[in-house]
């Protein structure tokens, strides 16, 4: 039996309450969080206890922490759990600097700890099967993407912390980095990045809009546009939408996930949503965990380590710095 | 009887506005000029007009011209068209240099003559509405455009950068570029591209990704990519994402459509709805008749030519490129 301790029960915290109470031979043993109404609901979602974040670090039963905290608080979180010699699952990204997140690679490398981020959009049905259709030569040499991923803006952030970009990096940060990283196992390392972005913070409370656009040279020379956005209307019917275009010598795969439900519910009813769908998908995170798990059960190294989670966050900090200069921004610069 | 000849056949869109043309009650084909004469024999028996040898021919028994030559060769017919008083149609881009445009555009001006840019998609119905819909100021301030005009590889003379003055990016840059300045009344004032040969073994780039800024502050992307495959079931798209304060706006101007399951003709899209290449053609018209600037000018024409110009530069030098207005 595996005993997990989750910190954080915000939206994140309860995706891995979810994932993980599906797991056989996986036990959540506690939850922590300042909201005791969110601790309290991803207690009852995991069957678990709520305990303080000093008492999942210092219960010598739990084996894994998994942290879906703010991203300016991984570093603290996750450091504190290797030293209790805790395995992590991190939320992505995994830091919002890079000294941050090289930090934490390093305690964890000490403490003998593994340390995995959730990058979990390679695990996603459709973007998994896309990739191995590619690696089959489906579509010849893959030279170009396309991807989006945008929706309304996610106010559910503790204090409203998405919205302070110092917190969250802004969606090339917090959003576009799941582009970013599934796309560096496609095409390989970035050489270059030029982006430019929109930004309306606090000053204006309540419409708040976010949106980038990046353009990705690879070092094997192929290209990329990543679109990310949190501008999309409140009330719009389709709260979230992911597409991608990949083109190959050979041929072309696309997908949007507006496109991809099979069932459709629309009702007149006040009690419920008036408009819902649902998808065939496997549950992604669930898979990820289960992943991660087994790695750390045969000391192998885990699905999205640390290291490469650094690599997808030098990506969003080479598209941030290159948002605010307007230049190119060449990889080998963040540093 | 408005009567229009066709100098060069090069570009395959002339079918389509020869078509165009016909359809209407006032206003004919007078006949065809193309230097090569096998191109010019082929679109005379398919449309029953007379192909001429002499394009100064052509030029006399008729009251203006659609030019859909090379585009290295707008200049040249064009300007004879114009010296003779001739109104000009012309296939995008203007030309291959901005030399040559802007001196398409003082031509036009001497003689005084109707001088309009084939931009063919402003005229789609989703477009205008488009401009309606943020004239109505529902979107608020539009801040983000992300665009695409994907397209299959042509081949022929538009890999032939003498003929063409270059690949995707000269041929798909600007009809966005130009629906964009439209849309939002601003002008594109700096340039970031990067394309290359990603896909096919050809002389010029198939593959090109643009990022612009505009006057008004906002910022748009155009992906020009000559990237649909072949067995996709149709030639391209013109995309827009528009993101604005107060809400955003989606186009795909083609995706009016059946789609085809054919066991004889195979798999294919066939669009329905009003087509943009009679509103331009009437536009002309229209623009001639009442003796005014039409909707797609040659102005615009070289607007866009100037990004598409700016975009190889910045691809070169690897810097964003600066357009004065």
């Amino acid at each position: 039996m595996t005993n997990v301790g989750i910190i954080g029960c915000g939206m994140m915290g309860k995706v891995h309450s979810v994932a993980y109470s599906g797991l056989r031979n996986v036990n959540v043993k506690a939850v922590a969080s300042l909201s005791r109404e969110q601790s309290l609901e991803c207690a009852r979602l995991t069957s678990s206890k709520t305990y303080t974040v000093e008492e999942i670090f210092t219960d010598d039963g739990i084996d894994i922490v998994s942290i879906c905290t703010p991203t300016d608080t991984h570093r603290d979180l996750v450091v504190e759990a290797a030293k209790n010699k805790k395995h992590v699952f991190c939320e992505k990204p995994i830091a919002h600097t890079l000294k941050d997140a090289q930090e934490m690679v390093e305690v964890c490398k000490e403490n003998c700890v593994s340390l995995g981020v959730n990058h979990v959009v390679r695990f996603f049905d459709a973007y998994s099967g896309a990739k191995s259709l590619m690696e089959d030569g489906a579509i010849g040499e893959v030279v170009m993407a396309r991807l989006y991923r945008g929706g309304v803006f996610p106010r559910h952030g503790w204090g409203n912390w998405f919205d302070e970009l110092d917190k969250s990096g802004g969606v090339l940060l917090d959003l576009s980095i799941h582009d970013f990283d599934f796309l560096r196992t496609l095409m390989g390392e970035v050489e270059s990045i030029t982006a430019r972005s929109v930004k309306f913070t606090p000053s204006h409370p309540g419409r708040n809009r976010d949106h980038a656009i990046a353009i990705l040279r690879f070092a094997n020379g192929s290209l990329a546009h990543v679109e990310g956005s949190w501008a999309e209307p409140e009330n719009a019917p389709s709260k979230f939408t992911t597409s991608f275009e990949f083109v190959g010598k050979e041929g072309m795969i696309t997908y949007d996930s507006d496109e991809d439900f099979t069932m459709r519910v629309q009702t007149v009813s006040k009690s419920f949503s008036s408009f819902s769908r649902s998808t065939p998908a496997t549950d992604p995170y669930r898979l990820h965990i289960r992943k991660f798990i087994e790695a750390t059960k045969d000391d192998r190294k885990v699905p999205v380590d640390g290291n490469e989670a650094i690599e997808a966050l030098k990506i969003s900090l080479a598209a941030n710095q290159s948002a605010e200069s307007g230049r190119r921004v060449r990889l080998l610069e963040v540093v | 009887m408005f009567r229009i000849g066709v100098l060069g056949i090069a570009h395959s869109h002339g079918n389509s506005y020869i078509r165009q043309i016909q359809s209407f009650s006032d206003m004919s084909v007078t006949g065809i000029f193309d230097h090569n004469s096998g191109r010019a024999k082929k679109s005379s028996g398919l449309f029953g007009i007379q192909a001429f040898e002499d394009p100064l021919e052509l030029i006399e028994n008729s009251d203006a011209v659609v030019v859909t030559s090379e585009n290295s060769f707008h200049k040249h017919y064009a300007e004879l068209a114009m010296n003779s008083g001739r109104h000009v149609l012309c296939e995008k881009p203007i030309a291959t240099t901005e030399d040559d445009a802007r001196s398409m555009l003082e031509t036009a001006k001497s003689n005084n003559v109707v001088f309009q840019m084939a931009f063919p998609v402003r005229y789609a119905p989703s477009i205008q509405q488009a401009k309606k819909e943020i004239q109505s100021g529902k979107l608020g301030k539009i801040l983000s455009v992300s665009a695409t005009n994907h397209g299959r590889m042509p081949g022929v003379w538009f890999v032939d950068e003498k003929l063409s003055g270059g690949g995707a990016v000269m041929d798909h840059t600007v009809h966005v570029v130009d629906i964009v300045r439209w849309l939002l009344e601003a002008e594109i004032v700096e340039v970031s591209a990067e394309y290359g040969r990603l896909i096919y073994d050809i002389p010029v780039e198939d593959c090109g990704l643009l990022l612009l800024s505009l006057s008004d502050d906002s910022f748009m992307s155009l992906d020009c990519s000559w990237s649909r495959p072949e067995a996709y079931p149709y030639w391209g798209d013109v995309t827009l994402n528009l993101v604005g304060t107060e809400g955003s706006l989606r186009i795909s101007a083609f995706d009016g459509k059946l789609k085809v399951f054919s066991n004889k003709r195979g798999i294919f899209w066939q669009n329905f709805g009003e087509s943009f290449d009679r509103a331009l053609v009437k536009e002309f018209a229209d623009s001639v008749m009442k003796k005014r600037k039409p909707l797609t000018s040659g102005e615009d024409g070289l607007e866009a030519l100037r990004v598409a110009l700016a975009a190889y530069e910045s691809g070169r030098i690897h810097e964003p490129v600066h357009l004065n207005h």
